[in-house]
Order: structure tokens, then C-alpha cells, then sequence
């Protein structure tokens, strides 16, 4: 098994979620108005879940590339345990299970700074060559 | 009609390019370090199907929580296409806690709108809390 270390995507502001919304077509004000967020029963603004998805995709794809062969991812899956919040900051980290030669899992999880789990994930990558 | 009565339905096809800026920028938020690749949730624009099944189901978003969400990548969806369709629909419903909480999956199938080849599967997991 290999250590994929954390990475820090930095820290979630409101410009950030702008852009997400933008990017994804999630315009949901829970992630963008903190009134709204409020009076839906939220502490206040969240991140998208899909945000921090992105991160862990990305943090699998930077951790990939430093394999020999090439690799097709085939599935990725998401359990969002925790919100986050404006102000968290967000690290992605895992590690990477060979199972036959030919497919490869990579466990990652994205943590704010206090080590509390946001999202857990697990992609499936089966080799093309090399 | 139950929650249960809306197992099977369908949303609505659309079809919707895909700009080689939209892939670029969405990357570009998500911080994928080489910024000529597609990055994988980038098929989350494609989901809106769920929407219009939640909507029919006249489920408050403001008592959805997103659970959990995969998705299954086809061969094709690394290659090149300018056009998605997609379509989704509700797969179950289950009660739990004495109908204070319903699990609802959803899926959705995103094609190559040139010549319908698979891209994507994605299944969507959401909590409705009741009360």
C-alpha cells in the first residue's frame, strides 16, 4: 500500500463558492447567501459537496500521474459525512491499494485543518498499458 | 401519492454542449494540476435531471441533504464529444426511522449526444429529513 500525503486545496471563502456555482450550475443559495443558508437551518453558507469532490478527484488524478503505465479511471465514489464551512481549510490524502496487477484503488479523504472528516472516497482505475 | 408511488419516473432528456471553456474553468476550480485534463466531476453539470424528479416529487430542497454519489466512467467518456444528453430517474425510495428520515437514489445517464454512446453513470444518494 502506498501513502498518498494530504495536500491543502486552501481555505473556503465566498468568491470560491461563486465560482463553483458557476462551474457546476449548482446555483442552490444555501452555498452562496448566508441569510438563505440560515433560514434553511444551516449554521450558515456551505461549501458544495461537489466542490470537495473536486478536490479529491483532482488529489487522485496528481497522484496517479506519478505511476508507471497508464491508467483509465472506471469509478469514484463519495460519502459526504460533515459540512464545510466558510473559513474551513481542506486537505485531501489517502493511499493506494494495488489489487491484481491491473486495477488499482486509491482511498482518499478530505479533511479540515483539525483533522475532521468532510468526505470519504474511493476511486477504481484499471490499467490500459505499461 | 407515497414517496414510494414515484419509483420509475423519469426526468425530462436535455442535451447541453460542452464548452472546451467550461472544462477548462471547472478544472481550473477544482484544481486539477494538468489543466489539459478533463477533471472527473466535471459531469456534475450533467445532474440536473434530479432536480425536475425532486421537484415532481414536491420534495423541500431545504430538507435534502446530499449522501453519498458515484460514478461509473465508460471508455468514452475520456474521449471527445461537444454534446451531452442526459436523463435521470428515481430508483427507490426507503423509510427509516418511522418515515423521519427517506433515503431516495437517483440515477442518471449521460451520453454523447452524436451518437448516444454511454459516457457516465451517476447515482445520487439523498436524505430527506421529515419533521
Amino acid at each position: 500500500m502506498n501513502e498518498i500525503p494530504f495536500e491543502s486545496f486552501g481555505k473556503i471563502d465566498q468568491e470560491l463558492l461563486k465560482r463553483f456555482s458557476v462551474a457546476s450550475g449548482d446555483l442552490n443559495e444555501i452555498h452562496l447567501n448566508e441569510d438563505t443558508a440560515k433560514k434553511m437551518g444551516l449554521p450558515g453558507v456551505i461549501a458544495h459537496g461537489m466542490l470537495i469532490a473536486g478536490y479529491i478527484s483532482s488529489r487522485a488524478q496528481s497522484a496517479m500521474r506519478g505511476l508507471e503505465g497508464n491508467y483509465r479511471l472506471v469509478d469514484l465514489s463519495f460519502r459526504f459525512k460533515a459540512m464545510t464551512f466558510l473559513g474551513e481549510e481542506v486537505l485531501v490524502g489517502g493511499n493506494i491499494q494495488e489489487s491484481d496487477g491491473k486495477n488499482l484503488k486509491i482511498h482518499l479523504q478530505a479533511v479540515n485543518g483539525n483533522q475532521e472528516v468532510k468526505t470519504e472516497a474511493v476511486a477504481q482505475y484499471t490499467k490500459i498499458t505499461g | 401519492m407515497t414517496l414510494q408511488g414515484f419509483i420509475g419516473i423519469k426526468s425530462s432528456p436535455v442535451t447541453l454542449k460542452v464548452a472546451s471553456e467550461d472544462r477548462a474553468f471547472f478544472g481550473q476550480v477544482v484544481q486539477e494540476s494538468e489543466p489539459s485534463d478533463l477533471s472527473p466531476v466535471f459531469f456534475t453539470k450533467y445532474r440536473k435531471g434530479e432536480l425536475e424528479i425532486l421537484d415532481k416529487m414536491q420534495v423541500p430542497l431545504k430538507s435534502i441533504l446530499h449522501g453519498e454519489q458515484t460514478y461509473h466512467y465508460e471508455p468514452a467518456a475520456w474521449e471527445s464529444f461537444d454534446s451531452i444528453e442526459f436523463d435521470s430517474s428515481l430508483e427507490s425510495v426507503l423509510e427509516k426511522k418511522g418515515g423521519s428520515m427517506v433515503i431516495l437514489i437517483v440515477l442518471t445517464q449521460m451520453r454523447n449526444a452524436a451518437n448516444q454512446e454511454v459516457l457516465v453513470n451517476a447515482k445520487s444518494t439523498f436524505i430527506v429529513r421529515n419533521g
